[in-house]
């Protein structure tokens, strides 16, 4: 059972991805399409399983004996990816129409659950001034605006989810404090990435 | 035939008085054919039937049509009750005996009545289409009948007045005559059983699913022009999929397509097949089936509601076809499906892509709310007819059988038993026909007769269809739909001829005789020249006639058999539905449930009564007269006899869902929505059904997930089958629900079609997340269009559609990439200078996709793209924008971080890339060059590439050598000013390197082969790269491991003088890509204008550049010995530097200029020094400028070392240089060579370079006492150490040098071998130089100096007064070291220099460092240095180490009268801070400095430790004490006053203690370096060990003042302090 956390900037760019692989136990199958999906192929290739069709099922094999990692080659994580981004579309129709911060589940791509966390924004952002002076702020500003942290995750675990989301939300503006840390640069940070980890290890 | 003609003529002529206002009936006996014409309308309209029966007629005057319709009911019913309108639409025409029905016999079913109605409709379609006003049938021959019309008209408009009755009497009674009864009967007894009938169904809410149908079907679009004109543009798109789909939302009121529409078999007899192949015709379904979706038609609810469907549609298929096809195992099937589709798919998808990419180029287009591969997969989908268990609507409703012999056959047909499994629904009607060709043997009036016996025998489901079968040249070909593809059997499973289905489907058929008219249609082609071939599918080739009649057996079969029966049976099902789920049956049925037979509730159901008529089975048999079995003469004959017998049994298809499916084909929506619930809530389906019923609702997605899911369950081991009903469903919502509703934020309906996807991987799953993809681009949901394009291209790749997969990849990549609009400021982006444009998003994404693409446009054989999407791939991962990278960012799992990943995925790009490059170029090799591929990472890292020159250093800063060039620039200018000629150039046929440093930017071995670099000639800019007269070496072959880093030196040789721009680097990537790098960096960002500022502007790009010229003068100079340098500290080294003149000119004058901080000696004089020896006893002097100025350059004296005083070109000769060496650590020997040839000529210059390493051997520490005794004033400790762990080293000599102070060495051990980690150490007494040179000169100076330092005023630069210094030697040997040596001299001078001067640059950061040779002079007055010379004779090494020793003797504040009169005055105030910190930093900084030293000047030594014995019996002992006291100071006189204590310590009131008697204090005066000696007492009174202190000195320094008198500067007080305490032991000898 795995996860997989991404934090975008306003510009639907990726600073930050985690996957994690949950130790809990697998509850009851969380989708049931997922859970009964046919595996016959009568094509060629019906061996090679992209990470959409059999991913599920092999990547909780794995886990289950903390074995390898699925999340090999390039190919499953453009998926992966791709997943996350086309939830963007389902986030910001319910971004328009709500005015929280933990979406859960706001969408559903097979097996795939996706919540998500916005960060407070601002509705029409006006900076005004000279660029080159306000641009600075405008980058700090809207480090801490509009952001989206996403979670692919495969069974439902609202409050873990949520109190995950509002600890990454907290390192976040920890490590947004560094004043050369803009909504553009990714975190390389070992201590934000080594405290995501606990935290997911935590509610995940 | 022209009998009937005539009776119905007949019969209609009758009823002209029954026509409405305005209308007159004509007759036309050309066609032998009556027409109403409207005298009212103009112009005045013409049509065929009557006009109750015309419906354009009924819909201008709804009350006429209320009236007939009411009117009709208790007129025909008879004063049966209301609900006879239904038992009437029920009935089954009975004509009159003895007469055919006439080709326009009115029909009953809808309320217009007449199958001429709607050749009245064709017609007006086609006018349409043809001829602008069709409102004359027959243009050609109604003319000259206009004013007969007219005249008509008139009489008509009379009789109407008693419109209304008459016409519908009259079908009434025709409808009478038909044996309905039994059934009416049926449903007067029902009504009776069951009182609640009407409440229960027939309250009025049937109005609202009545109004809910029709806002459902998408009316007008069967009605649309397009459906029928020729096709245009595009013959096999355009039109053929326009015309085949735009109706299909029409087929039964939009609830889910073709594939729910009653499904009718024919078995026919083989003769038949025959006729129709002797005229090419195909197979009656196909024939039948083009006559299908039916306009117009209306049915009965079970309240009897009328429903107007504005389409129905058919599907006909061979009973043969579907026995044999029904045996098949359905998971078979259902993968066979799949397959097929698939296969169907491939072949033509690249033209589809094709089309739809134009297309979409073009704006909109036929493709712009659809897509070619869905409607593909709909129609596939939708041929299904094969029946299945789990759903009831491709079983049949009707059998159709044919016969040859006209009896005997039918009854053969009739008798036929069905091989159907048990599970088929055998509630069929059975209906026969009789198909009657013009050509044949049997005469028309046989033929009747034949038909009159099949009625009398088989019921009444029965027709005769007279046909003129088409002769040999075939009259005219009428279009008609191509058969919808149908899976082949099993056995050629793999050939799959099946035609794309074409354009035109139905109702297009008939129409009335004008062949006029009909041509252009007939004439149009149905071929597209790009179509797949068309084979064995027969057009068409029926007379318009033929056309028109069977078109009319379709209407009458549909309203007159099918549906009326299809009515009986749900209103018979639905009384058994309802019984059900009263509360008896209910808790019956659901105790059954309980007790788990699960199906048997829906076999249990009491199978279905006998529709009253037809018998079943109804055997009829056929006398016929025909007395050949020819082909060409028989008669045809079909036949069908409503049966619902024996179908009872195991009925999988439960008889709920046949009522529910039954119910919604006949539209009543309110019926079986509730069906379809209460299935639903037994989980036996119907959530595939109701979202296409229902409004739409939050719970229809819930509905369709709940169906696949289902599919899923119910078919577990069946996954093709599940797969395939999930498809199906798909199909069906896609097709029967209203796009806008479908798609709406409610229903989110191309969820749906993921749902049904599911995971499988096959080709129509595919197509169905593409369509999925689509619709979500439609709703601008444009990431997750992306997402479903991927999936649905992955699976499609793997099932090997190509161009499909790519076109969505694209689709994808494009969805992707599109910027979406944003709210973000354009600060946000400006922010950090990125640019929205260059988006990447999620870093894997792209190249996921793109690899996809390449991959998949190399294996259907674009190389050309393949190659550059692999191109592409290639990124440099660091530079790649917001690439998230190495740990923390990305994924690091199991230790295994990311940079792995990459590495695998750089692996496969570019084995992909090297593969497909290979194949491109060996393939297309002028493409690849027009190509220009550009590799976009880059290899060479600019920044720290170099040029080397031959004997160019190659360390050494470039500003040092920048220094050096400063340096000597200063040093020439008042000598001269000759300019030096920059360095760094090379030389013409010389070859020099430029050191490119390449770093493989990838995950992955790359090799780089022809490496080599393009030159520019910078005086001419425009010539080419590649320059004739400079050589460029080539690299042949490069290996770079995965992210390594090299230099790699490339030789170039010029051959003239140039100035040489290095533009570019070339190689060849892997061996193939030929690829170009600029070597030009950008300048640096201008800040100088607003404008700079504002916007981003940079200085012109940096290019490496490289002169080139000719070597008139020019030296090269090497060291000998090239090796690595290891020198100990102090180390003096000689090495030797070879000069060669490799230029054409001599040289005549030589300059070294070294760094300020080199020790360095150039032993260029060969006149020996001052040769006197020295023995170590006597002191030398030696004068020194005592100036702090920098070492000069220093001149070679070329006469000295070589024969002449010039160096001729190609002489060379030895320099020998001596470095002494004194910080620890890495050095550079940074040595700039200057020359000329001659004095007024500009200079050249060289550069030498030496690193060398040096490491400390010897460590010496001083330390400085005052001496014991009045006899030296100061003792000093040297102690040497040794550092070395295995060197023994000698120290040989020291020397002790000072302009103040002399030295004695007190002893001598320091001399000798110390080895390795001993310490020796030596003492040395120091005492004032009384002949010393004055210091008084020097001190002032640097009064004076810094007085104006600290005013602020300008140091004027001038040097120290000279001075002289004292050396004394120690040494065991007779001949010491002379220091007046010039080597030893200028090491001696520079190292001093060095030490003062890093001393005042710490001490002094706010003195300028130019202005320290103004300031401050090389030797304090008070210092003194000493000199140890070592040498290791085992590694022959020697050399010398300096220790200065400062700060001998006291000081009294020179500097405090300046400090003071700075302090006082005013100062000027500056308004920063800075500088007020710094003003007081700077008078800080020279308070405390040495040369403002103030120290108590009188030093106390007390000579202690005193034993001695004393017979303490006699008297109280004596003891005499000696203070020495000393005035320091070199300058100044001190009085001092010594008291000694009275008693001997404070608050010992014994007197046994000692203590002083005599003198306690002492006054003196001391000029400077004076001592006096106190002598004084000590009474003892015991013996003992005794510490006696407690006395004091205080000090008056005096001034110097010209006339010598007392004034005190400065007063000292010294308490002494319990160290300096005096020891006396006394013994007491009495005893002895």
């Amino acid at each position: 059972m795995s996860h997989h956390l991404f934090l975008l900037s306003p510009s639907d760019t990726p600073l930050y991805e985690l996957t994690h692989y949950s130790s809990k136990p697998v509850q009851t199958a969380a989708s049931p399409l997922a859970a009964n999906l046919p595996s016959w192929s009568t094509s060629a290739f019906a061996g090679t399983l992209t990470a959409l069709s059999g991913a599920s099922s092999a990547a909780q094999t794995h886990n289950s004996q903390g074995g390898p990692v699925r999340m090999g080659g390039g190919k499953d994580r453009h998926v992966i990816q791709m997943v996350a981004n086309a939830s963007l579309d389902a986030i910001e129709e319910v971004m328009r129409k709500e005015n929280v911060m933990y979406l859960k589940s706001v969408d559903k791509f097979n097996e795939w659950t996706i919540s998500a966390f916005v960060t407070p924004g601002s509705e029409n952002p006006v900076y005004c001034g000279s660029a080159s002076l306000l641009q600075k702020q405008v980058s700090d500003m809207s480090a801490l605006l509009d952001m989206k942290f996403i979670l692919l995750h495969e069974t439902r675990n609202d409050d873990g989810i949520k109190s995950f989301f509002t600890e990454v939300w907290e390192l976040y503006v920890k490590t947004m404090l560094n004043p050369f840390h803009t909504a553009h640069t990714p975190i390389r940070s070992a201590v934000f990435d080594g405290r995501v980890r606990a935290s997911a290890k935590k509610y995940l | 035939m022209s009998d009937s003609k005539t009776d119905s003529k007949t019969s209609h002529l009758d009823n002209m008085d029954d026509l409405p206002e305005g209308w007159v009936q004509q007759y036309d006996p050309k066609s032998d054919h009556p027409f109403w014409v409207d005298t009212k309308a103009k112009p005045p309209r013409s049509i065929w039937v009557h006009p109750f029966e015309d419906e354009q007629f009924m819909n201008e005057h709804p009350e006429i049509r209320d009236r007939h319709r009411s009117g009709s009911k208790p007129d025909k019913e008879e004063g049966k009750t209301g609900k006879a309108g239904k038992s009437k639409d029920k009935d089954v025409p009975q004509p009159a005996p003895g007469e055919a029905p006439p080709p326009y016999s009115p029909r009953r079913h809808s309320f217009t009545g007449e199958p001429s109605q709607r050749r009245r409709r064709d017609e007006e379609m086609h006018g349409d289409e043809t001829v602008q006003q069709p409102k004359t049938p027959q243009p050609s021959s109604s003319k000259g009948k206009g004013k007969e019309k007219e005249k008509r008209g008139f009489f008509g408009k009379v009789k109407d007045k008693a419109i209304g009755t008459k016409e519908e009497r009259e079908e009434a009674r025709r409808r009478e005559m038909i044996a309905a009864q039994r059934y009416a009967e049926q449903r007067r007894q029902q009504r009776r059983a069951n009182p609640y009938y009407d409440d229960y169904y027939g309250s009025g809410s049937s109005s609202r699913y009545g109004g809910y149908s029709s806002s459902q079907g998408p009316a007008p679009a069967p009605f649309g022009p397009a459906m029928y004109n020729p096709p245009a543009g595009n013959p096999y798109y355009g039109s053929g999929y326009g015309n085949g789909y735009s109706n299909y939302g029409g087929y039964g009121g939009g609830y889910g397509g073709r594939s729910s529409s009653p499904h009718v078999l024919i078995l026919h007899s083989p003769d038949l097949q025959d006729v129709l192949d002797s005229h090419n015709l195909p197979p009656l379904p196909q024939i039948l089936q083009s006559f299908s979706p039916l306009q117009q038609i209306t049915t009965r609810t079970t309240s009897l509601a009328s429903i107007p469907l504005s389409t129905f549609a058919l599907r006909f298929s061979d009973l043969v076809d579907i026995e044999s096809a029904i045996h098949e195992d359905e998971e078979q099937r259902a993968e066979r499906t799949m397959d097929w589709i698939g296969n169907r798919v491939q072949p033509r998808c690249a033209a589809w892509v094709e089309t739809v990419e134009a297309a979409s180029d073009a704006g909109d287009g036929p493709w712009k709310d659809r897509t070619p591969w869905w409607e593909e997969v709909k129609r596939c989908v939708e041929s299904d007819h094969v029946p299945n268990r789990s759903e009831g609507w491709n079983h049949p409703v009707a059998m159709s059988t044919a016969a040859v012999n006209p009896l005997q056959a039918l009854q053969d047909l009739h008798s036929r038993a069905i091989d159907f499994p048990p599970w088929v629904d055998v509630t069929f009607l059975r209906y026969s026909l009789i198909l009657h060709p013009s050509n044949s043997s049997l005469s028309d009036p046989i033929a009747e007769s034949l038909f009159n016996a099949v009625k009398k025998q088989y019921g009444l489901h029965t027709y005769l269809l007279p046909l003129s079968l088409p002769t040999s040249p075939p009259p005219t070909a009428v279009s008609i739909p191509l058969p919808v593809p149908r899976l082949p059997p099993i056995p050629p499973a793999e050939i799959s001829p099946m035609p794309p289905s074409q354009p035109a489907p139905a109702g297009v058929s008939t129409s009335p005789p004008p062949a006029s008219v009909l041509s252009p249609r007939v004439q149009s082609p149905v071929q597209s020249p790009d179509k797949p071939p068309l084979d064995a599918t027969k057009p068409l080739l029926l007379s318009e006639g033929d056309a028109q009649q069977l078109s009319r057996f379709t209407r009458e079969f549909v309203t007159m058999s099918l549906i009326p029966w299809m009515e009986k049976a749900v209103v018979d099902w639905n009384e058994l539905y309802s019984t059900s789920r009263r509360l008896p049956s209910r808790l019956f049925s659901s105790t059954r449930r309980l007790f788990g037979s699960g199906y048997s509730s829906a076999t249990s159901t009491p199978p279905p009564s006998t529709p009253s008529h037809g018998s079943s089975p109804s055997i009829s048999s056929i006398s016929s007269r025909v007395n050949s079995h020819a082909p060409n003469s028989s008669i045809s004959s079909l036949t069908s006899v409503t049966s619902t017998g024996g179908g009872q049994a195991a009925v999988l298809v439960s008889q709920q869902r046949r009522l529910a499916e039954f119910a919604t084909i006949l539209g009543d929506f309110k019926l079986a929505i509730s069906v379809w619930e209460n299935l639903r809530k037994e989980s036996k389906g119907g959530h595939d059904i109701l979202p296409l019923l229902l409004a739409p609702s939050p719970a229809l997605p819930l509905l369709a997930s709940n169906s696949v899911q289902a599919n899923h369950t119910q078919f577990h081991e069946l996954p093709a089958q599940a797969q395939m009903r999930s498809l199906v469903n798909a199909v069906r919502w896609d097709i029967g629900m209203d796009q806008r509703e479908f798609l709406g934020n409610v229903l989110e309906g191309e969820r749906w079609l993921v749902y049904a996807a599911g995971a499988a991987e096959e080709v129509p799953t595919a197509l169905l997340l593409a369509h999925a993809a689509f619709l979500s681009a439609k709703k601008d949901a444009r990431r997750r269009s992306a997402l479903w394009y991927l999936r649905a291209a992955d699976r499609l790749e793997k099932a090997g559609i190509k161009p499909l997969a790519m076109y969505f990849f694209r689709r994808s990549h494009s969805l992707y990439r599109a910027l979406r609009p944003s709210d973000l400021s354009p600060s946000f982006w400006e922010s950090e200078g990125k640019s929205r444009s260059n988006w990447r998003g999620f870093d894997a994404v792209l190249p996921g996709i793109e690899h996809e693409l390449g991959r998949l446009l190399y294996t259907t054989g674009d190389t050309a793209g393949a190659v550059q999407f692999f191109l592409g791939l290639l990124q440099d991962s660091d530079t790649a924008a917001l690439t998230p990278l190495t740990e923390g960012l990305g994924i690091t799992i199991n230790g295994a971080s990311q940079d792995a990943k990459q590495a695998g995925t750089d692996k496969v790009y570019l084995e992909d890339f090297r593969v497909a490059l290979k194949h491109f170029k060996a393939t297309e090799s002028e493409r690849f060059s027009s190509l220009e591929l550009q590799l976009q990472p880059r290899f060479c890292q600019i920044k720290h590439t170099r040029i080397r020159l031959p004997g160019d250093a190659l360390n050494g800063d470039a500003d040092e050598w920048k220094t050096r060039e400063d340096d000597w620039a200063a040093f020439w200018k008042p000598k001269g000013g000759e300019k030096l000629h920059m360095g760094g150039r090379a030389a013409v046929d010389e070859t020099f390197w430029v050191d490119l440093a390449i770093r493989n930017p990838l995950e992955v071995d790359v090799t780089l082969s022809a490496l080599t670099i393009l030159l520019r000639d910078a005086s001419s800019p425009e010539t080419s790269d590649r320059l004739d007269f400079v050589e460029v070496e080539v690299v042949d072959d490069i290996q770079l491991g995965s992210r390594e880093a090299r230099t790699i030196p490339i030789g170039i040789r010029s051959s003239r003088p140039a100035s040489l721009v290095l533009t570019h680097i070339t190689y060849n990537f892997l061996g193939l890509l030929p690829a170009k790098e600029t070597l030009a960096t950008r300048g640096r960002r201008l800040q100088d204008t607003p404008q700079q500022r504002q916007n981003k502007v940079y200085a012109p790009d940096i290019m490496l550049n490289v002169q080139v010229e000719d070597a008139l003068q020019r030296v090269q100079a090497n060291f000998v010995d090239d090796r690595h340098l290891l020198l100990a500290e102090g180390e003096c080294k000689r090495m030797t530097v070879k000069l060669l003149n490799s230029g054409k000119n001599p040289i005549s004058e030589l300059w070294i200029i070294g760094g300020p901080e080199d020790e360095l000696w150039v032993d260029d004089d060969k006149s020996p020094g001052p040769s006197a020896q020295i023995t170590p006893s006597e002191p030398e002097f030696m004068t020194s400028t005592n100036s702090l100025a920098p070492r000069e350059p220093h001149r070679v004296l070329i006469e000295n070392l070589h024969s002449s005083s010039t160096l001729e070109s190609g002489e060379s000769v030895d320099l020998s240089l001596i470095l002494h060496t004194t910080l620890a650590g890495e050095h550079n020997l940074c040595l700039l060579l200057a020359y000329r040839e001659a004095s007024g000529q500009a200079f050249y210059s060289t550069r030498l370079v030496r690193q060398y390493e040096v490491r400390p051997i010897l460590t010496v520490t001083p330390s400085v006492q005052p001496f014991q005794t009045s006899e030296h004033e100061y003792v000093i400790d040297l102690s040497v150490v040794n550092k070395t762990t295995s060197s023994s080293i000698r120290i040989t000599q020291a020397t002790m040098m000072s302009q103040s102070w002399t030295t004695i060495p007190l002893t001598t051990n320091i001399i000798g071998a110390l080895p390795p980690s001993q310490v020796a150490r030596g003492k040395f007494a120091a005492n004032r130089w009384e002949d010393g040179p004055n210091v008084q000169g020097t001190r002032e100076f640097v009064i004076r100096k810094l007085r104006s330092v600290l005013q602020g005023s300008t140091v004027e630069p001038s040097d120290p007064p000279t001075t002289r210094l004292q050396c004394r030697h120690l040494s065991t040997s007779d001949s010491v070291q002379s220091i007046n040596s010039p080597a030893i001299r200028e090491f001696i001078h520079a190292g001093r220099r060095n030490h003062v001067s890093r001393h005042i640059s710490k001490g002094h950061p706010h003195i300028p460092q130019t202005q320290h040779r103004s300031v401050f002079p090389l030797y304090n007055p008070t210092s003194l240095d000493f000199v140890v010379f070592w040498e290791i004779p085992s590694q022959d090494r020697r050399g010398h180490v300096l220790i200065p020793i400062s700060h001998l003797g006291a000081e009294h504040a020179p500097l405090a009268q300046v400090l003071d009169d700075v302090e006082n005055t005013k100062a000027k105030r500056s308004m920063y801070a800075e500088t007020r910190r710094e003003r007081m930093e700077l008078i800080q900084a020279i308070k405390n400095s040495e040369w403002n030293a103030e120290t108590d000047p009188i030093g106390i030594n007390v000579m202690g430790g005193i034993t001695l014995s004393h017979d303490f019996a006699s008297s109280p002992c004596h003891v005499p004490v000696t203070f020495v006291l000393r005035n320091h100071s070199l300058t100044n006189p001190a009085r001092y006053t010594l008291t000694l204590p009275a008693r001997s310590l404070p608050g010992s009131s014994t007197h046994s203690l000692p203590h002083f008697i005599g003198r306690l204090t002492h006054r003196g005066e001391l000029a400077p370096s004076q001592a006096v000696t106190v002598r004084s007492k000590l009474l003892v009174s015991q013996p003992g060990s005794h510490e006696i202190g407690g006395w004091s000195v205080e000090t008056e320094v005096g001034e110097i003042t010209d006339p010598p008198r007392w004034i005190t500067r400065q007063r000292y007080k010294q308490e002494l302090s319990d160290t300096n305490l005096l020891h006396i032991n006394v013994e007491n000898s009495s005893r002895t």
